[in-house]
């Protein structure tokens, strides 16, 4: 899933990843080491947290 | 908690044409519900997972420990208070305490400024939404497990009870971050989102 994902913001500059299809849901994370998008071990982390969502489009922030 | 929640509704005005389906996970839960409170215009149905209208004390007290570590520069430190919550069994917390102590500083940067994170736990500190919940509209569902030590089974009952038109799923055997990786939980939020609204 890694691959079809998108980096980019949300108004107001709040980054997002976005990735999936479907009706969009915006997905507020959990508590994280910064308000960045993240990377590495925990990029790899939520995208496997919400891979069984992806039949819906999302934006997480 | 409401400044957070005014930072989001700005971008949700922004990046969708019209209400939308918000899911918040833990402390994102907390900011879904204040948002929820603040701006209900801006969204169409909502899940709350593993959080509720406010944190226990436990919870709270797992924050600040965690803030205080994450100004010492305690990476290891930081990362094993995670083991509490992460694993449902004993023997699974011994093993993830072990696990993320050696694993902290991979993943948590020498150079990490945890000003970002020490504002947002100061900001659910404070939250306590039981007073507003009564005045979020969108159909909500609260996902919680049993054996959440943030969020005992008591307050996912009160926020569920709070909100006019919500439900809640408990998942019985499950501590905090086992509920997002309960194989049920996404099977959940996609029934709920797609046939409840």
């Amino acid at each position: 899933m890694a691959d079809e994902v998108e980096e980019g913001q949300l108004g107001g500059g709040l980054p997002c990843l976005s990735f999936g299809q479907g009706p969009p849901l915006a997905v507020f994370p959990g508590l994280g080491m910064t308000n960045a998008n993240p990377t590495g071990v925990q990029l790899w982390g939520e995208l496997r947290l919400l891979a069984p969502l992806a039949a819906l489009s999302l934006f997480t922030g | 908690m409401s400044d957070l929640a005014e930072d989001y509704a700005g971008a949700l005005e922004d990046g969708f044409d019209g209400p939308v389906d918000v899911l918040g996970i833990s402390t994102g839960g907390s900011l879904a519900l204040q948002l929820a409170a603040d701006r209900p215009d801006l969204m169409r149905g909502l899940v709350v997972a593993g959080a509720a209208c406010r944190l226990s004390l436990h919870g709270r007290t797992f924050q600040r420990q965690t803030a205080r570590l994450s100004a010492a520069g305690d990476r290891r430190g930081v990362s094993r208070m995670q083991a509490g919550d992460v694993a449902d069994s004993r023997l699974g917390r011994r093993i993830a305490g072990w696990l993320l102590g050696l694993a902290g500083p991979l993943f948590i940067r020498r150079d990490w400024d945890p000003s970002d994170m020490s504002a947002t736990i100061e900001a659910e500190d404070a939250f306590d939404l039981r007073e507003r919940l009564h005045e979020i509209s969108a159909p909500t569902l609260v996902i919680g497990g049993g054996r959440d030590r943030f969020y005992p089974t008591e307050l996912f009952r009160e926020t569920a009870d709070g909100i006019p038109n919500a439900r809640l799923i408990l998942y019985e055997d499950r501590a905090h971050g086992g509920v997002f990786v309960d194989r049920r939980f996404g099977k959940d939020v996609i029934a709920f989102l797609s046939s409840s609204l």
